[in-house]
């Protein structure tokens, strides 16, 4: 897996309490060197110097796609087969045009 | 054809570049095909793409035009000679998409799609050079493509053009707008019966494919069927691996799999052809289970960036003919030619021959309810000389003509928004609602003759004896751009 990762603003969001509570969290990222989509149990912090042994975690806006200057730090402890995970809808976050949620 | 041999129709004139250096999927090809789409307009073909030995990128090929010939890549595309005029590819593209002549089924070992051959575990997406095309982007994306989805109900086959995210090695998404007829009405009739609904991409094959997938045919039309009709002779398709669904023999990348009930992931950010990033949203999971290509596979994509791009230089050729073949041949409207600015393709222009404010309602109420009318929210009607293939003409007349008090007509307030265009709020967008569509009487029909300014060019402002004598003379004189004369009535 690559040095640096994404995620979207909105999904992070989701993710806050336990981010706060220095909690595991099971979320997808995105590697910045392929753009691959993984699932993983990580540790998540809202700066590097909080999570010196993390890798970087840029946050990407849902609207404009432009990433927040001051990344976040991901620490992964695990990469999870999405196709052995049950697929859970309401872990998205993006504008649900169809209604599903 | 394929798009091989429209790459050497392409070199032929001048409208291909070769770049044998290495590039980068990440990032450089699209800045690369951007720039040559602004200054150059010209598809590049790119022989060495970092990461991916074997393989080769072709950027923008349809876009291979300026705004002042934005025709021109279609009318390659549908093997009409260099130099063909806005009016002749209309001529002849209108009759052609009307035609329908069905594809013929052949073997797969006679489809050069099928040379290389990928099933279950071993297909994955990221073994493909899939372009991360523009920095706010949520992934890499597929631009250059149809996908095929068949209605389980009457066996149709929609053929559309819908970008495609990859997300995983056999996992994708893809912008699904709930009211286009392809994918999203025909996936959800296999959801409410808790079925899957089967679905293939095929990248490449006949360059004709674009414009039929581009024009927005009607339900029950299978675009397979126009290509043949454009190019006289049936498109081969071969039978997909996994389903029985039918591809373009002469594809270069064929991707089989199947959208799950109920499936949905986040899809997006991406810059559309609209020059805006159009956020995320969240759409179907496409499974993948199967992919094929050639030995020596081209992967193609669209740039977005500039004005003229895919998302103009093929629909908007073809919604001009449309247009004028719905009001004219199929209403009867006093209808002289209709114009779609390559700015920005909601804003239609119409010329009439009968210019009484009666038409110009007539005309708007049944242009802005036709298929592709959720693209369109400005129609602008003028006189029967003006000429409505360039903007700046256009809006000159609206400029002159239009009186702000009374040009102004908001025909509907409360019409079905396309989240792909800007118009308004990202909350009306994502519901789809709230769109208004206005026209503008840009016509000199009402006024008084004194407030009607005399019109004044090259062609109304000279007697012909002085226009040929330039004319004749003009090479003589020293110019090395063409002497170039524009239609008048």
């Amino acid at each position: 897996m690559s040095a640096e990762y994404e995620i979207h603003k909105s999904y992070i969001d989701l993710f806050a309490r336990q981010i706060d509570a220095k909690e595991q969290v099971t979320c997808e990222v995105v590697s910045r060197g392929d753009f691959l989509r993984h699932l993983v149990r990580a540790n998540i912090s809202r700066s590097i110097e909080a999570l010196p042994k993390g890798q970087k975690l840029w946050l990407r806006d849902d609207g404009s796609g432009l990433l927040d200057t001051e990344p976040y730090s991901i620490e992964i402890l695990e990469e999870l087969d999405p196709d052995e995970v049950t697929f859970i809808p309401e872990k998205g976050v993006g504008v649900d045009i169809y209604g599903t949620r | 054809m394929d798009i091989r041999d429209y790459l050497r129709v392409l070199s032929k004139c001048d409208r291909l570049m070769e770049i044998d250096g290495e590039v980068d999927w990440n990032l450089e090809v699209g800045a690369i095909q951007g720039m040559s789409n602004r200054v150059a307009h010209k598809a590049c073909l790119f022989n060495n793409i970092k990461g991916y030995p074997g393989w080769r990128m072709l950027g923008s090929p349809w876009a291979c035009c300026s705004r002042e010939d934005v025709w021109m890549g279609n009318a390659l595309a549908a093997g009409l000679p260099p130099g063909t005029s806005r009016s002749e590819y209309h001529r002849v593209i209108d009759r052609k998409l009307y035609g329908s002549i069905s594809p013929t089924e052949i073997a797969s070992a006679d489809a050069p799609c099928k040379e290389v051959i990928k099933l279950g575990k071993e297909a994955n997406l990221f073994e493909l050079p899939i372009p991360y095309l523009h920095s706010t982007d949520g992934g890499r994306y597929l631009t250059a493509h149809v996908i095929l989805h068949r209605d389980p109900d009457t066996g149709w086959t929609n053929w559309g053009w819908y970008r495609f995210m990859a997300i995983g090695p056999r996992r994708a998404s893809s912008l699904n707008v709930p009211t286009q007829q392809g994918p999203a009405i025909l996936f959800q009739k296999y959801w409410a019966r808790g079925k899957a609904c089967p679905f293939a991409l095929a990248i490449g094959g006949d360059p004709a494919i674009a414009i039929a997938a581009a024009f927005g045919a009607g339900a029950g039309v299978c675009e397979a069927d126009i290509v043949g009709s454009i190019r006289d002779s049936p498109l081969e398709v071969v039978r997909c691996e996994t389903n029985n669904l039918l591809v373009p023999a002469r594809a270069e990348v064929v991707i089989e799999g199947e959208i799950l009930p109920g499936e949905m992931v986040d899809e997006g950010p991406f810059a559309e052809f609209s020059g805006f990033v159009h956020g995320r949203m969240q759409n179907p999971l496409y499974r993948i289970n199967c992919i094929t290509h050639r030995k020596d596979p081209i992967m193609i994509f669209v740039s977005q960036v500039g004005t003229v791009n895919e998302g103009i230089c093929v629909p908007v050729p073809n919604i001009e003919a449309d247009r004028m073949h719905l009001l004219v041949e199929e209403k009867g409207l006093p209808v002289r030619d209709v114009g779609v600015a390559a700015e920005q393709p909601n804003s239609i222009f119409v010329s009439m021959n009968d210019t009484r404010q009666h038409f110009l309602a007539q005309v708007a109420a049944v242009s802005q309810a036709s298929k592709l009318a959720s693209y369109e929210h400005h129609l602008w009607f003028f006189d029967p000389d003006q000429d409505v293939g360039l903007s700046h003409y256009a809006l000159e007349a609206w400029a002159l003509n239009c009186d702000p008090r009374t040009g102004f007509h908001i025909s509907d307030e409360d019409a079905f928004n396309n989240p792909l265009l800007f118009i308004t709020g990202l909350e009306e967008r994502n519901k789809m609602i709230n769109a208004a569509k206005v026209w503008y009487d840009c016509t000199t029909a009402n006024k008084p003759p004194e407030l009607i300014p005399r019109k004044d060019n090259f062609e109304r402002g000279y007697d012909k004896d002085i226009q040929s004598r330039v004319k004749e003379r003009w090479i003589e004189m020293g110019f090395d751009v063409p002497f170039k004369e524009i239609e008048t009535v």
